[in-house]
């Protein structure tokens, strides 16, 4: 019998895991290749999220599979690049999860906040 | 490391990598230049090791959403039955499930598994500490590019293996005539007085030909460095100065253009050397041209010159020493005076600079050595016990269908993975010993502050891991192989003879090793008591030592040069607390000193022979007196003895030498060649006691006493200024002294004489507590071994003791019972110990002062030493014995 993809509801996909949301965060401007997205990954966030081919890899897999980004062709402005780079754009699917997932960690932070586990803004 | 990631990239399926293969490589090969680019070598090993095990939760996760059930680990936590029925799996597949599976075995016995890591730990990290120094002292190539075809020559000396010195005619010579070299070029130390600014310091450096840098391949950072015309006579004074030497002076390694002051010439830096240049030693941190005159260059009785030269390619080391023997047989023909009978030699740079700690070195990396093959046999037979305690799980299993082979990898995993952990613990203690190896080093190590962990090292420490997981895995996985599971089955837990005799092999050989490294140790520490022991021929009495030396227009001639030392010496004197000054161009112990030919004036060398040279110091009379060196026969020199009568002592020594069984007073002589005298002729009025002149392990060669004033104007002096209080004290008085006199003038090498001679014992002192603490490592580990199989002995002989008690045997007799066991064990290593130390020792012959490679009380003492340790190691479980409750014991079974 042959493999269907499994059509899911997007809150299914939900949490994220930390790589994925932060590869639809680097996406979310412009398309970019793997070690564009790693080093965007990787400013943004004062290097505390770094990640590695494997890793990255092992979420663009899977964030193909299930629609959330997509492979495009190297762009035209872009000359003389390595053609074994890849670039990636972000699917509607990939933006609405990312903003589910980011409204999702604001609830759970509100939650905390409340708790007084963090000061509330002032 | 972009190949280890494409490798590792097989872990994921043929499809996953054929679509972002290629793409992740791309990837990885981008941050690998990141983390270069960042922090450097340790940045990328970073990087492939958690690339790596990103790629393996990759792998692991793609497996369970294929929908094929998570493969768990065969023999662990799988029924075996399931495990027969599946077909093969690919091998990397298999292989990460026996790591998962060593690692969860590992992780359930964590005492177990600290006590073996913690052993293999210090083993290792004792080998890439040393392998580092050794690697970095004596495999790593010179930094120069083609750094094994470059050769140093000179002439052969009498008894040795050094390397002496030639002459300027001599080398010009080989210069010109010998065609085996490409290049060719001669050096000498030099040390100068260096002025910055109020202040001045001695400094280091070496005089050298015009070629130098030829021979060597090297350019400068900054700058050039020589042209021929740098080096022709009557030159602008220029220099060549290190890195460390310009940062140090003008802040900033671009000196080119300024002018230093080098021994009262003010000299124009040309250039400035890349910081990773040494040569001929860390020690010269300048280089200026020799700048001979025609005359001098023609010069054959002046040897202080060696000879540095880079051979043609495709020329061997055999054929150029060939050719310079042929050239040096011209030379001996032309000039017959000079050079009757001296011999051309060439050896290879590096030779020269690490023949000396060769066998020091040598002897550390084979304790190191010993020290982890005694490791290894501890964590084996750890494994053993352990494997003896599985013994009926294993047999079940095996019983159920799991297939010998994969048991036996599984273990072999287990035993691979703690190498691997060990070695990675060990990195980090071999690092930590380095450090203190490196502050703790005498200075005096060739190339010592070059050395780190670099790939090799880390090569070399990912190699002794793996094979010391090989070898302690080895005995576990063969025994496992071995054992037919029915027999096992029926003995439960009980190990099986075949299982006792490999353990008691295995202590067997820890102890003999433990014992050859005891003996190499216990015979290093007797030689480092007899060298300190040692009488150096005169007093050691409280004085502070220091070198004071002048140069520059100042000091051109002989009167100036010798009314500055004889005013600093009277001022000298003058220091309250100052019971004596001596000055001497050359101290006891602190080197060779310059030799020169000794000529007898009745008794005229025969032409074509060379009269022997010998060394010789120009002293003030009051040497002997402050130094405490007896005068044999004769008198001592006097505040008389100059210019008219030219008084000579000489060494016990040189008396017999040259005058056996006959008197050599009032027999005339002088030094040097018959048109190059350092004095007319001198006149022999006493003989003193042989002194220790290179250093207290070298013996007393020949000295020929005389004072400045035979023999004026010479140009450094070392003073020995002694007190009746703490010597360090005066240093402040000294340079006062000094500088009232000329404050231009730089005090240099202020020591205490007590500093001085242990710096003389220094190479010993660091090698025989290095030896000596791995020594104690190798003893404790044995011990411990010994410890660990007989209480594992008295666990399993439990029911045998039991009985024994029940029918009568006293508590006595059963210790007794528990101790002859351990005992065997321990003298069968010792007798074999002994035996491998007999051969090992042979090669430290050249280590040992004042007793031989054979010294039977070191041997006793050592082998005493280990029995009684272990007698006492044995007594604990052989207590623990006598507690058994028979009753207890034989219900429980």
């Amino acid at each position: 019998m042959p493999d269907y993809p499994r059509r899911r509801l997007p809150a299914a996909h939900l949490p994220l895991t930390v790589p994925v949301f932060h590869i639809l965060l680097a996406l979310s401007d412009r398309d970019r290749h793997g070690y564009a997205i790693i080093r965007e990954i990787s400013e943004r966030t004062g290097g505390e999220v770094e990640l590695t081919a494997s890793t990255l890899y092992a979420a663009v897999k899977r964030m193909l599979e299930s629609g959330m980004i997509e492979e495009v062709p190297t762009p035209p402005e872009v000359e003389r690049d390595d053609p074994r780079r890849r670039y990636y754009r972000i699917m509607p699917l990939g933006l609405e999860l990312a903003r589910l997932e980011t409204g999702r960690l604001e609830r759970t932070l509100k939650m905390a906040r409340r708790k007084r586990l963090v000061p509330s803004k002032a | 490391m972009i190949r280890i990631y494409r490798a590792a990239l097989r872990l994921l399926s043929s499809a996953v990598r054929e679509e972002h293969g290629e793409t992740m490589t791309a990837l990885f090969a981008d941050l690998l230049a990141d983390a270069r680019r960042r922090k450097g070598t340790a940045g990328a090993l970073l990087l492939i090791v958690s690339e790596i095990a990103a790629l393996v939760r990759f792998a692991w996760s793609e497996r369970e959403r294929s929908g094929r059930p998570r493969p768990s680990v065969p023999g662990f936590d799988e029924p075996p039955l399931r495990q027969a029925r599946r077909g093969r799996e690919p091998l990397l597949v298999s292989i990460l499930q026996d790591l998962r599976g060593a690692g969860r075995a590992l992780a359930r016995t964590p005492g177990f598994t600290f006590v073996c890591v913690a052993t293999i730990a210090l083993a290792i990290g004792a080998n890439t500490a040393i392998f580092s120094v050794v690697h970095g002292v004596l495999l790593e190539p010179l930094p120069y590019p083609g750094a094994d075809r470059i050769v140093v020559l000179g002439h052969h000396s009498d008894g040795g293996d050094d390397l002496d010195t030639t002459t300027p005619g001599n080398f010009y010579d080989w210069q010109a005539r010998a065609t085996a070299f490409e290049s060719m070029a001669a050096f000498s130390y030099t040390e100068r007085t260096l002025a910055t600014g109020d202040d001045a310091e001695r400094v280091l450096g070496a005089l050298v030909t015009g070629e130098l840098f030829e021979v060597l391949l090297r350019a400068p950072s900054h700058g050039r460095t020589f042209a021929p015309s740098d080096d022709a006579p009557g030159a602008e004074r220029v220099v060549v100065l290190s890195d460390g030497l310009a940062r140090r002076l003008f802040g900033d390694p671009d000196a080119t253009g300024r002018i230093v002051s080098l021994g009262g010439h003010p000299c124009t830096v040309i250039g400035v050397m890349p910081p990773d240049f040494i040569f001929p030693d860390y020690d010269a941190l300048f280089w200026v041209p020799a700048r001979f005159d025609a005359e001098f260059r023609n010069n054959r009785d002046q040897f202080f010159l060696q000879g540095v030269a880079r051979l043609k390619d495709r020329v061997t080391i055999d054929e150029a020493r060939a050719q310079l023997d042929t050239v040096m047989y011209g030379i001996r023909r032309e000039h017959p005076l000079f050079t009757g009978q001296v011999g051309a030699a060439v050896l290879p740079m590096k030779e020269l600079l690490v023949d000396d700690v060769r066998a020091r070195l040598m002897t550390l990396m084979s304790a190191v050595v010993l020290v982890l093959l005694i490791a290894s046999a501890n964590v084996g037979n750890l494994l053993l016990a352990r494997s003896a305690a599985r013994r009926r799980e294993i047999a079940v299993r095996r019983a159920l269908g799991a297939r010998t082979g994969r048991l036996i990898r599984q273990t072999l995993t287990e035993s691979l993975l703690l190498g691997a952990i060990g070695g990675l613990a060990g990195l980090a203690v071999g690092k930590a010993l380095l450090a203190a190896l490196m502050a703790w080093l005498p200075p005096e190590l060739p190339r010592a502050s070059g050395f780190g962990l670099d790939p090799a090292v880390l090569a070399f420490t990912s190699l002794i891991s793996l094979l010391a997981g090989l070898a302690f895995g080895l005995v576990p996985a063969i025994q496992l192989g071995l054992a037919p599971s029915a027999d096992a089955m029926r003995e439960g837990v009980r190990g099986t003879a075949r299982g006792r005799r490999l353990r008691s092999a295995l202590v067997v050989s820890e102890v003999a090793l433990a014992l050859m490294l005891l003996t190499a140790a216990g015979l290093l520490v007797r030689s480092f008591a007899n060298l300190v022991r040692v009488d150096p021929g005169f007093r050691p009495d409280p004085a502070l030592t220091f070198t004071v030396g002048v140069s520059g227009p100042a000091y051109e001639e002989n009167d100036r040069r010798d009314a500055f030392f004889e005013a600093l010496e009277e001022r000298l004197r003058r220091i309250p607390g100052v019971e004596g000054v001596a000055r001497s161009s050359t101290l006891p112990v602190a080197g060779r000193g310059t030799g020169a030919w000794f000529n007898i004036i009745d008794r005229p060398t025969p032409p074509g022979q060379t009269p022997p040279s010998v060394p010789y110091r120009v002293v003030n009379p009051d040497y002997f007196r402050v130094l405490g060196i007896p005068i044999v026969r004769g008198r001592s020199l006097e505040e008389t003895d100059g210019a008219e009568m030219r008084a000579v002592v000489i060494s016990e020594s040189v008396a017999r030498r040259f005058w056996p069984g006959d008197d050599p007073f009032g027999k005339r002589i002088y030094l040097g060649t018959p048109d190059n005298r350092l004095f007319p002729d001198g006149e022999i009025v006493g003989i003193a006691r042989d002194v220790k002149q290179t250093g207290l392990a070298e013996g007393s060669p020949a000295a020929v006493y005389f004072t400045h004033r035979t023999r004026p104007g010479w140009s450094a002096f070392m003073f020995a200024v002694r007190t009746s209080g703490d010597p360090a004290s005066l240093a402040p008085a000294v340079r006062t002294a000094l500088r009232e006199i000329d404050p231009s003038i730089p005090l240099v090498r202020v020591r205490t004489m007590d500093e001085v001679l242990a710096r003389s014992a220094d190479p010993a002192r660091v090698s025989m507590l290095l030896v000596a603490l791995f020594a104690l490592l190798a003893l404790v580990l044995a011990v411990l071994g010994v410890f660990g199989i007989l209480s594992y002995a008295v666990g399993q002989r439990r029911v045998e003791m039991g009985i024994r008690m029940a029918l009568g045997a006293t508590a006595t007799n059963v210790r007794l019972l528990v101790l002859r066991q351990g005992m065997i064990l321990v003298l069968t290593g010792v007798l074999l110990g002994l035996c491998g130390a007999l051969v090992l020792t042979r090669f430290m012959e050249s280590l040992l002062f004042g007793l031989g490679p054979t010294d039977p009380a070191t041997f006793a003492t050592v082998a005493l030493l280990l029995v009684a340790t272990a007698a006492l190691a044995s007594d604990l479980p052989a207590r623990r014995a006598t507690r058994l409750d028979p009753v207890d014991v034989l219900r429980h079974e």
